[in-house]
């Protein structure tokens, strides 16, 4: 549906405004997929967003990578099930990390070790996820699912140096952060926008970066921190 | 009520007061080893190092047992007071230690622990560090009754040469002699001018009481405060390529004040402990000129005072003033001298005649806090500002006033807003 629309648009003549939609004519004729260009446009709004609201909201979850990456992998494996499986990876990454707080070994082969531990506890999972139908899913994200659990380590760690409290903020914040790169990724709105005005779209991304690169007053959650301070 | 723009969130110390560290001074700052060495060679007093360990050789080699019967084990570059180990005693066979909560800790997990250190498992990224043993420093006996165990110590954050806020950090049962308020460590605001306690805060929390030793938080009075508050000044001296930093000021029972560490990227909690935004105390010293360390601290305690009003209200309640006051001006020799001033809601700040703060020995040098160009109905005009005491009816307000050339005018002095927080004004005699 996203070709046609396309293919019914008409260029016009090559100028400092419409170059990026001839590039997308080119590459589409030269036969690459829509669906990567598309994403490829995408991609900046989603990882601008992330940065939006790391400045202006105070939501900072595991930086950019982890967030947009699972924003990416629930692409492929669809957001419910996607949220699901990354759970109870969650879930036996806890376990892991309690079992083996008191284990004298390095640090790095403790890690590797949760991972080990993870990837086992997928062996009693199938009854689970044959129950969930899940079984499509790992047949087309099969890959994404493997990155999931190697995007664990980067929660694995924090679990490691931080107090539970902080782990959750950063947990529920990544989750919150990865859903909304998910729908900038998906949204059927913003697609069409990265085809008709895909110049617009990096515009957007870019001002949007300098504006908020640039503002130094409060965040929102810092409003709460404050809020004895601005009461007062 | 303290406004948004006047609080220090985080993208305003990044973007705007963050970029006065220097690669340099962020580099010391980071290894605690090299923020010592550099301190010494500046004669600035920090705790001793026992014993450097660079090496998993050196670790495997080091006889644990030959170190005094308490110590501190710390990575070099850890943050935020992780994987710091303190040792309280020794234990009742050789190589066994007890820890602060009394639990045994013996030669085996010391060499781990140190190992990891040196793994990087403390440090940012994971890249290797070194271990180093600290001796641990006994504390001045006024604290002893207020903490439940551990060091307390003093964070000064200081700008320009200003210290601009402090806060005293004590350990709890939580933080494991830690004093770092993300471990749980409690924050109590300081006074600058006074060095007493104001609020405490743990986890965010207001309160009142320690919770495990129930003393009071508010009212303590900080031993060696000037000391405290121009070591902390000193730093910077020392340092100039840290433009703003947090020093980390421990007191040492027989030697005094002394330097644990320095942090180029000091918390933003200081605001809440104090109740007092720090943005706009910031922006008030960033284009100060200020000469030395004496100097900062002077222009500190006369601009951040706590004034401890509502209190004196609650006791005497609100005093009234009328529009001409008879108020008695503190001369250099502290003599008093009686003058007539008037209350001038109009003026922010008080302001002295020239003349008049001559005569009284006021513009010595060492009095002039700093001097600005001012726009004012008498025109534009360099003014000098300095530190000023006077009684107004028969209260002591410690405060800060311009020098201006009054002699032809008919106040030789008026009073602003500025100081009369405490009082109301009677604009008119029935």
């Amino acid at each position: 549906m996203l070709l046609e629309l396309l293919q019914s648009q008409d260029p016009g003549a090559l100028g400092p405004i419409n170059f990026l939609k001839h590039a997308l004519y080119w590459a589409v004729n030269q036969g690459f997929p829509l669906e990567f260009l598309v994403l490829i446009l995408l991609l900046p709004l989603a990882v601008s967003l992330v940065v939006l609201l790391r400045y202006l909201v105070g939501i900072q979850g595991l930086g950019i990578f982890t967030p947009v990456m699972m924003g990416v992998i629930f692409l492929n494996t669809g957001l419910i099930p996607g949220i699901v499986i990354f759970l109870i990876i969650l879930l036996f990454e806890i376990l892991a990390i309690y079992l083996l707080r008191r284990f004298k070994i390095h640090f790095r082969a403790k890690m590797s070790l949760v991972l080990l531990m993870i990837c086992f506890s997928f062996f009693p999972l199938l009854i689970l996820f044959q129950r969930l139908n899940f079984q499509p899913i790992f047949s087309s994200a099969l890959t994404s699912i493997l990155v999931l659990i190697l995007l664990g380590e980067n929660l694995a760690e924090t679990q490691f140096r931080k107090p539970p409290q902080k782990i959750t903020k950063i947990t529920i914040e990544n989750l919150i952060l990865a859903t909304l790169s998910f729908f900038i990724l998906s949204s059927y709105f913003l697609r069409k926008m990265a085809i008709l005005y895909p110049e617009l779209t990096i515009l957007i991304a870019l001002l949007a970066n300098i504006i908020v690169g640039r503002f130094t007053g409060l965040r929102l959650l810092e409003y709460r921190r404050f809020r004895k301070l601005l009461k007062k | 009520m303290a406004k948004a723009s006047s609080i220090l969130g985080q993208n305003a110390r990044n973007h705007l007061f963050l970029s006065c560290n220097k690669k340099e001074g962020k580099r010391i700052a980071n290894s605690k080893l090299l923020t010592k060495k550099v301190l010494k060679k500046h004669g600035l007093p920090t705790p001793a190092v026992l014993a450097v360990l660079r090496t998993d050789k050196k670790v495997n080699n080091f006889v644990w047992e030959d170190l005094p019967s308490n110590f501190v084990l710390k990575p070099s570059q850890g943050y935020g007071g992780e994987g710091v180990i303190i040792i309280k005693k020794k234990a009742k066979w050789a190589g066994e230690w007890y820890l602060m909560d009394n639990s045994i800790i013996n030669t085996q997990d010391l060499k781990f622990h140190a190992l990891e250190i040196l793994s990087g498992r403390f440090r940012l990224h994971n890249v290797p560090d070194t271990a180093f043993i600290e001796e641990r420093i006994k504390i001045q006996k006024i604290f002893t009754r207020y903490v439940y165990h551990g060091a307390p110590d003093i964070r000064v954050l200081v700008f320009n040469k200003v210290p601009v806020a402090a806060m005293l950090r004590l350990p709890t049962r939580e933080s494991e002699g830690k004093s770092n308020l993300h471990q749980g460590a409690i924050g109590a605001g300081i006074d600058l001018a006074t060095g007493i306690t104001t609020y405490g805060i743990v986890n965010g929390q207001f309160i009142k009481y320690i919770p495990e030793t129930k003393r009071k938080i508010n009212g303590l009075k900080i031993p060696h405060w000037n000391e405290i508050l121009k070591l902390a000044g000193k730093v910077q001296e020392a340092i100039p390529s840290l433009g703003f930093l947090g020093v980390d000021i421990i007191l040492d029972k027989d030697r005094g004040p002394m330097i644990l560490e320095l942090n180029a990227r000091p918390g933003l909690e200081v605001q809440v402990a104090n109740m007092a935004p720090l943005r706009k105390r910031l922006e008030r010293v960033e284009d100060l000129e200020v000469k030395d360390v004496d100097h900062g601290v002077k222009i500190a305690k006369a601009l951040f005072a706590e004034r401890f009003a509502d209190r004196v209200m609650a006791e005497e309640g609100i005093k009234i003033v009328n529009t001409w006051e008879k108020i008695r001006l503190l001369d250099k020799d502290k003599k008093r001298h009686e003058i007539k001033a008037k209350i001038d809601t109009g003026a922010w700040r008080t302001s002295i005649d020239e003349n008049l703060a001559n005569d009284l020995g006021l513009l010595r040098p060492e009095n002039v806090l700093w001097s600005k160009i001012y726009k004012s109905g008498l025109g534009v005009q360099e003014r000098e500002v300095i530190g000023l005491n006077f009684y107004l009816a028969g209260r002591k307000i410690k405060t800060i006033a311009s020098v201006a050339k009054r002699s032809d005018l008919r106040a030789q002095m008026i009073i602003g807003r500025r100081d009369l927080s405490d009082f109301l004004v009677k604009p008119r005699k029935f």
